[in-house]
């Protein structure tokens, strides 16, 4: 799921830079079957690693869920299909505006996303963020990541980000993770 | 250089304030002395090992310091 959306995010960022849409032409064919498989499997992530993979695989990773709708925003784009544009506003609507993927029942009763959904303490650097404001694909609202931006903020040690919390929770390794990935936290918005 | 968390917050509007700590939190590590490896992007931000490196060496994802640089300018055709 993480590679899928990946390159549609990575196509995407080519074409913006250079203009050359000749392997998305190329491909085309094979990139409409890459995104019909993200449509059913994007908005309940089956349990898998995704690019941390020094956490092990769980199912309904928030962030995952979230990297997948940017994908499927950018495969839309790519792709001239606003299918997967309108599947990845309906997603986006249930993840962010109606709750599934933060700590309160919606955005104004929420402090950040969570790292699993219904797991209301936990959270992780969100890094798909990046790519929904680099490729202005607006498949989630600024508010989004504002809302994100003020907790990293409230959690940020002064070494640097952890990557999850919170640092009592071992389920992740565990243990308590201490840890933070500088490249991964620079990809914070 | 931000070294408190009061200065940390101050910065400003917070995704920028965010951006500008990871900035400077990162160089903290990397000036830190306890490490003797080429940039390492894992290690230990809070409790007793704080700031000693855990993994990676000269990973090729330290080309994400260069990303909010893309956020900015783009290419470097842009940049200059």
């Amino acid at each position: 799921m993480f590679e899928t959306s990946s390159l549609f995010i990575m196509l995407l960022v080519y074409h913006k830079y250079t203009g050359d849409s000749s392997y998305t032409q190329k491909y085309a064919s094979l990139l409409e079957k890459y995104a019909k498989y993200l449509v059913p499997n994007s908005l309940y992530p089956a349990s898998q690693l995704i690019s941390v993979d020094a956490i092990p695989a769980t199912a309904n990773q928030t962030g995952l869920a979230v990297q997948s709708v940017i994908g499927l925003k950018a495969a839309a784009a790519l792709l001239g299909n606003s299918t997967y544009s309108d599947i990845a506003t309906s997603y986006a609507k249930t993840i962010y505006d109606h709750g599934l993927g933060l700590d309160g029942s919606d955005p104004a009763h929420s402090k950040h996303f969570t790292y699993n959904y219904g797991q209301n303490s936990t959270w992780n650097v969100l890094f798909p963020a990046y790519s929904d404001v680099l490729l202005d694909l607006e498949a989630f609202p600024l508010s989004a990541w504002q809302l994100q931006s003020d907790w990293y903020l409230s959690q940020i040690q002064e070494l640097g980000l952890p990557f999850a919390g919170p640092l009592n929770d071992t389920d992740y390794i565990g243990e308590p993770l201490r840890w933070g990935l500088s490249d991964w936290s620079k990809a914070t918005w | 250089m931000l070294t408190s968390r009061a200065d940390i917050v101050a910065a400003g509007a917070s995704s920028e304030a965010v951006q500008a700590a990871v900035i400077n939190t990162t160089h903290a590590f990397l000036t830190n002395g306890l490490n003797t490896i080429p940039f390492g992007t894992k290690y230990y931000v809070e409790c007793a090992d704080v700031g000693k490196w855990i993994g990676n060496k000269a990973r090729s994802t330290v080309g994400s310091d260069f990303a909010l640089l893309a956020l900015k300018y783009g290419t470097f055709g842009n940049a200059y």
